[in-house]
């Protein structure tokens, strides 16, 4: 009788595991779902161009790091909702962690039912051999500078995994988005020494050995990337891989790239090209395709360079002593860049320039993240308030024609008087979205006494320009971030990130009070959401009020995929979440 | 003869020295591609200085470019195999004063063979580009056949046909094809016989299969009609415009009434003595023609999204690929 309680007890608490478990991503499996391996392969285009590798630790560009995505396993899986860390997240090792009382060592506990495509297990050891090849000084990776606060990854086991951090870090799961895992027993023959793990190795486009959903089979140059289902992955929620095959069919053109979507011949298309935004979300409508709009992670924004562009200098000497950089004889006046921020009316920027997708924004932290401060205001259109600025900063109308700058005189900050408020604005070519902003903010500014000179230039040349901090203003798109690290900032902000020629900080804006707060609220001790929060949101209030750069826009990026996909569910931080059962009948 | 085949390749050699020069030039003149390559967030000082060090590109100018032209394996190498430098030319052994010397140099250089990795990609220049290669070749070639031959058919038949209809009407649609810009052409005729009737690929080399596989260009000729059809229009035009003058030339000279005084055939008159004389000066279209369709491949191929090499030219930071 005892035995057989206890057997009811088992089964009713297994009973409800499975239903807890289950509920984290309950996806309800739609009727006529295929068999393992039976649905069409998943097409996507790429629009960036060949992979260059199919090794983690080599990986540097977007292409490669979408193929690595689906071969290899990582750490630590998050939440396809909020995309934060979650134990036993789709994809990932570690199903469990307990982190020291002091925040900076980590202990994983690793899942023992995954196995590489020759039958080895995937275990601590592999992930271990990442950290070991970045940190080797040998191998030239991207990793090594993303994961300079970790002291050592240890692998006491086959299950476990310890990384040690050099300070606390709130964000410190994150930073294990870099550690791959790799099969170890097979790089230690193809790369005898990690000196041998160099960009030109055949192995790094031919992978035998993989575990994610997906197992490499081709790549055709300038063609496409071939994938095929991976039976044997444990982490599908149906138990097999539904898709043949997933293929990364590389479109040189954005808009030919829709009309294959059109024809079929596509999949999904993720980001799909503002001038056909409206044609599809309208087909949408009318149920021809699945049509979703996500929040984009990237800044679309205008630097201002308030040190002196006559006379670059870094803002800090060796010792970490900031050095006098001197002025911007404009934009060194930050009412003179509120003006110009008030001179830009957004509503008619968003029509011309961002297909009316665009929503103003004042925050640095994206509305996507937890650590965005809604409070924060972004600038209102207001010629009149930025005309009273600027006769505030010294910049007058001296003739009363609009049509010409305004002028300094004795009362200007930093400029000589009878300096014309003239500048020049940096950007590349190239770019439909980036060209109509340049054109628009031109006439806008030019109402208010700004003489704004356009200076379009091949994006190489402005990447030289902008670190070379020898400009006024500044435009371009930088991102995808992180959303959930709204810390990922800090180094444009701070002086340790103004460096001529190669630091983010090109503007030379820093402020001690910004880098402390973003500091802190990385390294806060018990990593409390709400009190990092309120530290962010201080800091987002002082970005946009001291103006270091200007964000034209928060921008949607549409994203469509074929109506006939079944179990397709993207996630507002993950389209490919339940990738394994999407089914679709073979055309 | 051998002597003035030496003379004319000792001529050349400036003349390659100077496309050379001017080459690196202008790919350098977009400035340091460590500054994008590192545009991100997480890259560090250190990163950027590495990177910077690994392709050379904090080296003078024209030690990259020796260095790209005539490689460094003679710059400094190693005598005893301990995989250590341990002579130099022109560079220190010991470049970092790390007290220790520099690995030899790797490089055999462009002018034998050796073009580097990419920048970008990372991989040996060469085998990016001759993975796209066949590609590039199947279109131009078919498309140069296919514009030549037509367009001196066409242009025959038009100095024949002098003032008739036909003459007219190809003379009309040469100036038509020649004016109109061949992305608009191609993106017209993907939309129509594409996206409208569904009759040919939207763009493509090959149907998409999940194997390596991409069958023989016999068995997917559909896949080419359209970009053979847009890159052939400007040849077709030039071709037929040209056949037509040089043969509406040739037709008047004297030899030619000579051939008709003696009875010969208007056939054998227009196409032996005519047309064999009339391609002469054709001939010498044939060398711009085939520049003219490599740089014409950066469009068609982005098009019609066919793998080839000129579609690697579009993208800005590829620029670095020859570098």
């Amino acid at each position: 009788m005892k035995q057989q309680l206890r057997l009811i007890v088992f089964m009713l608490g297994a009973l409800v595991l499975s239903v807890v478990a289950g509920s984290v991503l309950a996806q309800e499996v739609a009727d006529g779902t295929l068999g393992a391996g039976e649905g069409a392969p998943i097409v996507e285009p790429n629009f960036g161009g060949d992979i260059s590798t199919l090794n983690p630790i080599l990986v540097a560009d977007g292409p490669s790091q979408d193929v690595v995505d689906r071969l290899f396993p990582i750490l630590v899986g998050s939440d396809p909702d909020t995309g934060l860390p979650v134990k036993g997240g789709i994809g990932a090792m570690a199903t469990d962690w307990t982190v020291s009382d002091d925040g900076t060592v980590y202990t994983f506990t690793l899942r023992d039912d995954w196995k590489w495509s020759d039958g080895a297990p995937v275990t601590s050891a592999d992930i271990k051999y990442t950290f070991d090849a970045a940190t080797s000084g040998e191998v030239d990776s991207r990793i090594t500078s993303a994961i300079t606060n970790i002291a050592s990854v240890e692998a006491p086991d086959p299950q476990t995994v310890v990384i040690t951090y050099k300070t606390s870090d709130c964000e410190a799961l994150g930073v294990t988005d870099y550690l791959i895992f790799v099969p170890s027993h097979t790089y230690s023959e193809v790369y005898p020494t990690l000196a041998d793990m160099t960009a030109d190795s055949e192995y790094n486009m031919n992978p035998t050995v993989t575990s994610g959903d997906f197992v490499f089979s081709n790549f055709r140059a300038g063609e496409q990337v071939t994938l095929l289902a991976n039976q044997n992955y444990p982490d599908s929620p149906l138990g097999y891989v539904v898709p043949q095959g997933w293929v990364y069919k590389q479109v040189a053109d954005q808009l030919v790239g829709v009309e294959q979507f059109l024809a079929g011949n596509v999949t999904l298309i993720e980001s799909v090209p503002d001038d056909k935004a409206d044609e599809l979300e309208q087909r949408g409508q009318a149920g021809e395709l699945i049509y979703n709009e996500a929040p984009s992670a990237s800044w679309h924004y205008m630097i201002f360079n308030v040190a002196d562009p006559e006379n670059p200098q870094s803002g800090e000497d060796a010792d970490g002593n900031l050095i006098d950089q001197g002025h911007h004889p404009l934009f060194g006046d930050v009412r003179v860049r509120q003006a110009l921020a008030l001179s830009i009316d957004h509503e008619a920027l968003n029509a011309g320039a961002f297909n009316g997708r665009g929503s103003p924004i004042g925050s640095f932290v994206l509305p996507a993240s937890w650590g965005y401060n809604d409070q924060v205001a972004a600038w209102p259109y207001d010629p009149e308030q930025a005309a009273k600025l600027l006769d505030e900063a010294g910049f007058v109308d001296d003739d009363g024609d609009p049509t010409t700058p305004r002028v300094a005189n004795e009362k200007a900050l930093f400029a000589e008087p009878g300096t014309p408020l003239e500048f020049e604005f940096t950007t590349f070519s190239g770019n439909a979205s980036m060209d109509a902003t340049s054109v628009l903010v031109q006439d806008q500014v030019s109402r208010t006494g700004f003489k704004m000179n356009l200076d379009i230039i091949e994006f190489q040349s402005m990447i030289g320009k902008l670190l070379s901090q020898k400009f006024d203003t500044a435009a371009l798109f930088i991102g995808p971030f992180d959303v959930n690290n709204p810390g990922e900032s800090y180094e444009l902000f701070d002086a340790s990130g103004d460096i001529v020629d190669s630091g983010l900080n090109a503007g030379s804006y820093h402020n001690p009070k910004l880098s402390s707060l973003l500091e802190e609220a990385r390294a806060l001790p018990g990593c409390d959401p709400a009190a990092r929060k309120a530290l962010y949101d201080q800091a987002q209030q002082i970005v946009r009020d001291e103006l270091p750069v200007y964000f034209f826009t928060n921008s949607s990026v549409p994203y469509v995929a074929q109506a006939d996909v079944l179990n397709y569910d993207p996630r507002p931080r993950s389209i490919r979440w339940n990738i394994t059962m999407w089914s679709q009948n073979p055309r | 003869m051998v002597r003035y085949v030496v003379r004319r390749l000792i001529q050349a050699i400036p003349t390659f020295l100077g496309i050379t020069l001017l080459s690196y030039l202008l790919m350098s003149a977009s400035g340091n591609p460590v500054k994008v390559l590192a545009f991100r967030p997480d890259s560090s000082v250190e990163e950027q200085e590495r990177l910077a060090a690994r392709l050379g590109v904090n080296d003078p100018w024209l030690l990259q470019y020796v260095r790209w032209l005539l490689g460094d394996d003679w710059l400094r190498w190693d005598t005893d195999g301990d995989g250590v430098a341990d002579h130099s030319f022109i560079l220190p052994l010991d470049a970092d004063g790390d007290g220790e010397n520099e690995a030899p140099g790797t490089r055999r250089g462009v002018v034998r063979g050796d073009f580097g990795n990419s920048f970008v990609k990372k991989r040996p220049v060469l085998d990016i580009l001759f993975e796209r290669l066949p590609s590039t070749l199947e279109l131009s070639v078919a498309s140069l056949f296919l514009g030549a031959t037509l367009g001196v058919v066409i242009g025959i038949v038009a100095a024949v046909k002098r003032g008739q209809m036909f003459d007219n009407f190809s003379r009309v649609l040469a100036v038509i094809f020649d004016a109109i810009p061949n992305f608009w052409l191609a993106l017209m005729l993907l939309l129509f016989f594409g996206s409208f009737l569904k009759v040919l690929p939207i763009g493509d080399r090959c149907k998409l299969t999940l194997d390596d596989s991409c069958p023989p260009i016999y068995e997917r000729l559909e896949y080419l009609i359209l970009p053979v059809f847009v890159f052939s229009t400007g040849l077709i035009s030039g071709y037929s415009r040209l056949m037509r003058a040089s043969m509406l030339d040739v037709m008047g000279q004297d030899y030619i009434r000579t051939a008709q005084s003696k009875g010969l055939s208007s056939r054998i008159i227009t196409f032996r003595h005519g047309a064999m004389n009339a391609l002469i000066p054709i001939a010498t279209f044939l060398g711009p023609a085939i520049t003219g369709l490599l740089g014409g491949a950066v469009v068609i191929e982005t098009i019609f999204n066919y793998p080839g090499m000129a579609k690697l030219c579009l993208r800005p930071r590829y620029l670095a690929i020859i570098r």
